[in-house]
């Protein structure tokens, strides 16, 4: 199928579900279509966005950024953590980043500096994350599951600055990824770093320039989902660093691309939550399973249809 | 060496952080451990099931696949396997019993991995994101097949299987060691048989080393690729027998879980060789068990992130020592 036909018919199917649910479930449809909705969606979306961004910028400057999830829930502690003890949601947000970044670090460092391998060094920080962040629990709350409260951005949309800081970033990290001394260098770095190399460039400090920013970002999305309830929860980033770099890959490598699919998985996940709401005879078991059915259906459907930076995952 | 050395140190470090002595946690760990045989038979417990998730994420691992799925196809064995095991008459004999239920565990798990390996091979769907999604949807299901047939009553545990598919317990002062650890010690075998002493092995660790090399020299990479990631789902599945005929004999919510990830660590730890694994599996059990034993000391997280540490250790120092061989040897 060519590209207008593609659109069209993605057009047309996400309007025809929205008349069959209209029809089906009108009381599912009325909580779909409303202000409180979209809100719900921008919130969901944050995390997932700005992963998604972080892990475009990574993956392009040719490092396999499978640690998305660590940096997450690595980034919803510290959030969370800093937070409770400044009072301060804002310095939350900073510590999310900074969070995000010394993952990153870790990654590159074994990745570009040790060499290893680079799938493998990102689910083993998946692993580290987890049980680390149990264990800072422990050691700093005396209990393994919860964190203290802490300050919330709650229900906000327009007052949140990680909605904003996602926004700015999905306009800004396609532009300067074009358009910059460090975008040209990022995609030099993942496509031909002989070139990088020819200019007296070293491949691996222009990856890790990008790989930190990204870092930073994934980071953030991180703040979001532990700011937005008021607390961290073990293991509560469930698996979306993994649907973020899904996104990254079915978009091809595209920033602005993989942040709209992130929207459209937001926008499973809110529905699901509707229907948790109005109670429908849906299986309450299957609904979170939304999200996961459907990029898996997406890989499938999509397959494989742009290339990876070149250089993607060799150092 | 270098690996397990620093993670000894690095664990250590954690210790006098929470403020405890780590000699003293160390040897506590060991001293309990091995003169209680009810601790030794958790070990060996925790070992059967991360034996046969690590061989599995290891044999994927060997043709250049990362089976991070082995937590789902664990699940889906448990499922079918006690499932198969409830629906059985009674006084079904061991003979008919048993095989029919290992088969059952293994070929759920296979069907997921085959899943996994399938969509990679015909639509290039990288494993790692498709295994996860395929953790989430197996673990989702199972429980809303638990909630909605399974479970007896308000309790998370579904109908006992049928007495003649229980696997024997090694009889280890009441621990839930038991006869499974022979089924996965025989997978050792056959693994390290069909990997060292076949035509087959060797047509699937060439696909992991280079997979253009193999197909030039007339390997179906693809075709390897869904076999192997078939074999790997189905050795994954096959750990249901520790934890459902062995010991629980009967379905419950969440049984085996975290063993499939663990088992990542088991095969990177044991450098995907089937002996190795063995060992490490051994050795993972042992802390996750030992790190009971010593829970009055530290806290049980802390070698919940040790094990994290370790894994950690072997990934980065492993190619760093082979560097810097190649470095000197230049």
């Amino acid at each position: 199928m060519s590209r207008p036909w593609r659109l069209a018919v993605a057009i047309g199917a996400a309007v025809a579900s929205g008349i069959v649910l209209w029809i089906w479930q009108p009381a599912l449809a009325a909580g779909v279509f409303s202000i409180a909705f979209a809100g719900q969606v921008v919130r969901i979306a944050v995390p997932y966005t700005l992963a998604a961004l972080g892990g475009s910028i990574t993956e392009r400057a040719g490092v396999v950024d499978l640690a998305l999830e660590a940096k997450l829930l690595f980034g919803a502690f510290v959030a969370a953590a800093l937070g409770h003890w400044t009072g301060s949601a804002y310095l939350g947000v900073l510590g999310g980043m900074a969070a995000g970044m010394l993952v990153a670090a870790l990654q590159l460092f074994c990745s570009l500096r040790l060499g290893a391998n680079q799938v493998i060094v990102g689910v083993t920080l998946n692993l580290l994350a987890l049980g680390g962040t149990r264990f800072l629990l422990q050691l700093l709350y005396g209990e393994g599951a919860n964190s203290p409260p802490a300050p919330s951005f709650e229900d906000a949309v327009l007052a949140n600055p990680l909605v904003w800081i996602a926004v700015a970033a999905a306009v800004l990290v396609p532009l300067a990824m074009a358009r910059t001394r460090w975008g040209l260098r990022l995609r030099a770095a993942g496509d031909r770093p002989e070139a990088l190399v020819a200019v007296g460039v070293s491949p691996s400090w222009a990856r890790a320039a990008a790989g930190l920013v990204g870092g930073a970002l994934a980071g953030a999305g991180g703040a979001q989902l532990s700011l937005a309830v008021g607390g961290f929860s073990a293991d509560m980033s469930s698996g979306r660093g993994y649907i973020a770099i899904a996104m990254v890959i079915l978009s091809g490598w595209r920033p602005a691309w993989a942040a709209l699919a992130c929207v459209g998985v937001a926008v499973a996940e809110a529905i699901n939550i509707q229907l948790q709401v109005t109670g429908s005879g849906f299986p309450r078991e299957l609904a979170p399973l939304l999200p996961y059915v459907l990029t898996l259906i997406v890989i499938v459907v999509a397959g494989k249809r742009r290339a990876p930076p070149r250089s993607l995952g060799k150092i | 060496m270098i690996a397990v050395l620093a993670s000894l140190a690095i664990g250590s470090l954690l210790m006098l952080v929470v403020g405890a002595s780590p000699g003293h946690v160390w040897w506590t760990m060991l001293e309990r451990t091995a003169s209680d045989p009810y601790l030794l038979g958790q070990v060996l417990y925790k070992a059967t099931g991360l034996i046969l998730c690590g061989l599995a994420v290891s044999v994927a691992l060997d043709a250049g696949l990362f089976n991070i799925g082995a937590e789902g196809q664990l699940t889906a064995g448990v499922l079918a396997c006690s499932s198969v095991g409830a629906a059985l008459p009674s006084g079904t004999p061991a003979i008919v019993a048993l095989p029919i239920c290992l088969l059952a565990a293994a070929l759920a798990g296979a069907l997921v991995g085959a899943l996994i390996g399938g969509l990679r091979a015909t639509r290039g769907a990288h494993e790692v994101i498709t295994s996860m999604m395929l953790n989430a949807i197996v673990a989702g299901i199972a429980l809303w097949l638990g909630n909605e047939v399974l479970f007896q009553g308000g309790t998370t545990r579904g109908a006992a299987i049928a007495s003649g598919a229980e696997l024997p317990e090694l009889g280890l002062a009441g621990s839930s060691a038991n006869a499974a650890l022979g089924i996965a010690l025989l997978a050792v075998g056959a693994t390290w048989w069909l990997r060292e002493r076949t035509t087959w092995g060797r047509a699937w660790r060439a696909v992991g080393q280079d997979p253009d090399a193999a197909r030039s020299v007339g390997i179906a990479v693809e075709r390897v690729q869904t076999i192997v990631m078939a074999g790997s789902g189905a050795l994954a599945g096959l750990a249901a027998a520790n934890f459902v005929l062995g010991h629980k004999h009967a379905f419950e919510e969440g049984l085996g879980r975290g063993t499939g990830l663990l088992g990542i660590a088991a095969a990177m730890l044991g450098r995907t060789h089937p002996i190795g694994i063995a060992i490490a599996a051994l050795l993972l059990g042992f802390l996750s068990a030992g790190g009971l034993a010593v829970a009055d000391l530290v806290p049980k997280e802390l070698t919940e992130m040790l094990l994290g540490v370790v894994v950690l250790a072997v990934v980065a120092a492993g190619p760093w020592v082979a560097r810097r061989r190649s470095l000197g040897a230049a």
